[in-house]
């Protein structure tokens, strides 16, 4: 059977979208397998210790220096909510795969088509560094609150993420314990966090080589991702600071 | 293009627990789930996005997956072709075929060569059936072989072999005719 003529029109995938979509993985949370026996059946060792621990972290919890430590802590810098907790998101939620809308073209044209698709104007970045080259923006198809424009770095072939929506009193980032500082855009406060969520180990990871600087602008909120080997904090606020005020 | 490791080969692993190997699976895995979207869809940005939906899914569920019912190909595949189905079942897309090359990113003979290329291969598979189609993009997309393809399919090796034999003889006439112009 001669069919050669058929595979003539396989393609290595795009090396960048092979990377990025292993280091987006490496920050989504498997979900908790459905155990097909109770715990006590299959561990009952295990059970009783367990809950031996818990009826004592309980009676420990009531102890005010204990309960200071376990509180997750909110921050709420230049009109950003930031929560930092030590639990990781979503751990044995259901799965929930959001359909997501794509869309490329000019940077200008797809900044213009954004605004009419989120319903609202903003100002944009005037400043991206000239290594970094745009490629698309993803639209969630639920609710539409935010479009996430992506440029993609010449050397690393690492991404810069820009998400943009309308500023609220939500609480929209969970983070871990003492992964994000204070900083400044145009004076006004803003958050700049380092590292992400490890899936395998269920724990906020400084090493990841995530750095995110969250801030707020004429009720819009800006969240401006990189990677460490690729971009500073000083350009992220670069950047930042080069969205004209209105 | 580096299809040549089996991921069925890794399955005696605890793939839970052992993030190389699911690194590896991954290397091995991406290009063929890739290219099963290119030759099903015929779209390369949607090809692009099914293959991250794709490992999304799979990667949220990797707990869930349980060798003694599946390698780990017939699993991937499994759902890749559920995401396809889904693809297919909703209302048009918002990037149409003829758009979906994105501007700035490549050399513009590229971009036409690519054009070209899948708009023939939308031509050749053109008037194909749902299944017969499918079964393409299995094996000369993804690469998968007729017993791997069978699994995903829940049709018996030799039906696959079969139905290979006419849809291939099908598309070589059409192919003949294109060189003849």
């Amino acid at each position: 059977m001669n069919d050669k003529f058929l595979t003539q029109f396989q393609k290595e995938p795009n090396p960048l979208l092979k990377a990025s979509l292993w280091h987006r993985l490496q920050q989504i949370q498997p979900v908790t397998p459905d155990s097909p026996q109770s715990i006590w059946t299959k561990r009952p060792f295990q059970f009783a210790l367990a809950i031996t621990l818990i009826g004592f972290l309980t009676a420990a919890g009531f102890m005010p220096q204990v309960q200071a430590q376990i509180e997750d802590v909110i921050r709420r810098i230049g009109g950003v909510t930031i929560k930092e907790t030590q639990t990781t998101p979503n751990i044995g939620e259901d799965v929930i795969i959001v359909p997501n809308t794509v869309v490329t073209g000019p940077l200008d044209e797809m900044v213009l088509d954004s605004q009419e698709r989120l319903g609202f104007e903003y100002e944009f970045p005037t400043s991206i560094p000239s290594r970094y080259e745009f490629r698309k923006v993803t639209y969630g198809h639920v609710g539409r609150t935010s479009a996430s424009f992506l440029w993609i770095e010449n050397q690393s072939r690492t991404g810069l993420i820009l998400d943009i929506r309308r500023a609220n009193s939500e609480i929209n980032w969970l983070v871990g314990p003492d992964s994000t500082e204070e900083v400044t855009v145009n004076g006004q406060p803003a958050a700049l966090t380092t590292g992400a969520w490890n899936a395998d180990t269920n724990r906020w990871d400084q090493s990841f080589g995530t750095i995110s600087l969250r801030w707020e602008q004429d009720g819009v909120e800006y969240n401006l991702s990189g990677m460490v080997n690729a971009i500073t904090s000083n350009s992220l606020i670069d950047i930042a600071e080069s969205v004209p005020r209105q | 293009m580096g299809m040549s490791v089996r991921a069925s080969g890794i399955n005696e692993q605890n793939l839970d627990q052992d993030k190389a190997i699911w690194s590896e699976m991954y290397q091995d895995n991406m290009p063929r789930i890739y290219n099963y979207f290119r030759y099903r869809l015929q779209n390369d940005q949607v090809a692009e996005d099914l293959t991250a939906v794709t490992f999304e899914k799979a990667w949220r569920q990797r707990s869930r997956y349980q060798k003694k019912r599946a390698t780990m190909t017939t699993w991937l595949f499994a759902i890749a072709k559920n995401v396809a189905i889904d693809y297919l079942r909703r209302s048009k897309p918002e990037v149409a075929v003829d758009e979906s090359i994105p501007a700035n990113t490549q050399p513009l003979e590229d971009r036409v060569q690519q054009k070209e290329n899948l708009d023939q291969l939308a031509t050749l598979l053109d008037g194909l059936s749902e299944r017969e189609a499918e079964i393409i993009a299995l094996k000369y997309g993804a690469g998968l072989t007729n017993r791997e393809i069978a699994r995903v399919t829940n049709l018996s090796s030799a039906n696959i072999g079969i139905i290979l034999f006419r849809t291939v003889r099908q598309l070589h006439r059409q192919w003949e005719t294109f060189d003849e112009r």
